[in-house]
């Protein structure tokens, strides 16, 4: 028998690999290159639809991927949206499900803002988000909780760091953590901070984590990286992705491309998932 | 600062959130402004906020764009509502049209005819809000009218009707949608069965037995009957078993099979 040690890296198993799921990549999603793959809740939440958004017999790993759940809110979210949640998540027989570190409203009763802006790296938001989780993490148990590091384009004035913030919330919950790359990358050339170092100070706070590639673009006009997941995923973000999987090695669950705009073709898709099997060790 | 004191971390937090979710709500700057956020970042709040407004207007517009044709302010009525309310918390698509609807009913003087047609579209999104409350129920209506489209319709006086749960009445009070013929005011119900949301002019037996059901969703052919055929407008046994068989194909009502068939059951059924 041979003797010696196994790389590392082969001796570990490798994420899965996968697309978040929009109606452009349908023909790619039974590739055998997909094996994983992420819906949005609020585009599987068609109330009239007879069947379940995906056949979850084609599939190894399946994350529902919520908008809404608003967990930097100061309330729990509400009954009737944890119901139709809770259907997308049973009827495609999901593996885990995720959602933004973020706030899309105030109260149940309250008003709306559209998309999830970020929360004061506060203590009130901290206790908050963390009641959030942990409510969310009971009601859906045993199913695995990731929290997503959002782009943002202003912050409120806090007391902490995000990163900060993240691992506080990663250690008082034991959720997971959605590491998104692009939005780290985006926020880090938009705020002026190192992105490898902030992974490097969240990573050991998250017990697993799923991961998101998307590609956006610089705006002359806007000043700013717009994280649009209009293009391909841009060099400085492989690169970013492939030290996030060497600080996250054997606790990454799956890692999912994101695009919703300016679509590949099939081979588009494919070239990407190859790209990123190849990254994780499993060209 | 805020003019009342605060208790806690959370309670200022809940407070900060109410100020800031109102202001983004409706496309403003929060309204303690710059001081909110980081110096110099209302360029990026601003960034946030840009555009909601229109993609509201273009998510109602999907929802209802279709009573355009029948207001032609309809334009100018979106605008305003968008503008003076916000989208209430967990506002989707169909429940924000819904409060477009009533906002519209309450501030627009409108036509008899206007007001079918917001009556129509009114009960077709209260039917989508119904299926995605009670989308098990939705899918077991579903599956039992596809069963039933492929078998004979067998049942007697035992047999159980079941009100398709989506099932909503509406009140035509003009002759807009309906045929010249049509007597108004005019039942008309919404429901969705099978994947689609439909609206159908019931009259006669057919509009009694649904009228009957509704109050208690489910009752059997026996006690349908005594209703529909000993009420102050009686029908004939051979209408009720047309109208019955009218709203199980039509999938407003299903029969339930578990319960089906005495032993002597046969076509056509023997009533009392």
């Amino acid at each position: 028998m041979q003797s010696g040690h196994l790389p590392r890296r082969a001796a570990l198993p490798i994420p899965r690999i996968g697309l978040a799921v929009r109606e452009e990549n349908r023909d790619v999603l039974t590739a055998p290159a997909v094996g994983a793959v992420e819906i949005t809740f609020e585009r599987a939440d068609d109330p009239l639809r007879m069947e379940s958004y995906l056949n979850p017999d084609d599939f190894e790993y399946v994350s529902v991927h919520s908008l809404k759940l608003s967990i930097a809110s100061a309330d729990r979210p509400r009954r009737d949206y944890l119901d139709a949640l809770r259907s997308v998540i049973d009827e495609n027989r999901a593996d885990a499900m995720s959602d933004h570190l973020g706030f899309t409203r105030h109260g149940n009763d309250g008003v709306e803002i559209g998309h999830f802006a970020p929360p004061p790296c506060t203590l009130g938001a901290l206790d908050a988000t963390c009641r959030n989780v942990e409510f969310l993490q009971s009601r859906f148990a045993p199913l695995p909780f990731f929290v997503e590091n959002i782009a943002y384009t202003f912050q409120f004035p806090g007391t902490m760091t995000e990163a900060e913030f993240l691992c506080s919330l990663f250690r008082r919950t034991g959720c997971g953590w959605l590491l998104d790359v692009t939005n780290v990358y985006a926020n880090s050339v938009n705020f002026g901070f190192d992105a490898r170092q902030f992974i490097a100070d969240v990573m050991p706070a998250a017990r697993r984590l799923q991961i998101h590639l998307a590609g956006g673009f610089w705006s002359e006009k806007a000043g700013r990286y717009i994280d649009s997941h209009s293009d391909p995923i841009p060099a400085e973000v492989w690169d970013l992705y492939e030290f996030a999987l060497k600080e996250g090695r054997g606790k990454i669950d799956a890692v999912f491309i994101e695009r919703d705009q300016n679509f590949p073709d099939d081979q588009g898709w494919l070239d990407e998932l190859a790209k990123a099997r190849a990254y994780a060790g499993g060209a | 600062m805020f003019p009342f004191p605060l208790n806690t971390l959370s309670d200022d937090y809940r407070h900060q959130l109410d100020s800031w979710t109102h202001c983004m709500a409706v496309g403003d700057i929060p309204v303690t402004g710059t001081e909110s956020v980081q110096e110099g970042a209302a360029d990026g709040v601003r960034e946030f906020i840009d555009g909601n407004v229109e993609k509201r207007i273009a998510k109602l517009t999907t929802s209802a764009g279709c009573l355009r044709g029948f207001c032609p302010a309809w334009e100018g009525w979106t605008a305003e509502f968008v503008r003076s309310n916000p989208p209430p918390a967990y506002a989707t698509a169909v429940s924000d049209c819904l409060g477009l609807l009533r906002w519209i009913r309450s501030h627009a003087d409108l036509t008899p005819e206007q007001r079918d047609a917001l009556e129509g579209q009114r009960s077709r999104l209260i039917v989508e809000q119904r299926v995605r409350r009670d989308r098990a129920g939705y899918l077991k209506f579903s599956r039992r009218f596809r069963e039933s489209q492929d078998q004979e319709i067998r049942w007697n006086e035992h047999t159980e009707i079941l009100l398709n749960p989506s099932c909503t009445p509406a009140l035509f009070r003009t002759r807009l949608f309906l045929d010249e013929h049509a007597e108004i005011p005019a039942r008309v119900f919404s429901y969705a069965v099978d994947g689609a949301v439909h609206t159908t002019v019931l009259q006669g037996a057919a509009a009694r037995i649904i009228a009957a059901l509704c109050p208690r969703r489910r009752v059997t052919v026996e006690s349908l009957l005594s209703v529909a055929m000993h009420g102050s407008e009686r029908d004939g046994e051979s209408d009720v078993v047309e109208a019955l068989e009218e709203v199980v194909q039509s999938g407003i009502a299903a029969l339930i099979p578990e319960l089906e068939f005495h032993s002597e059951s046969a076509l056509p059924p023997r009533f009392p």
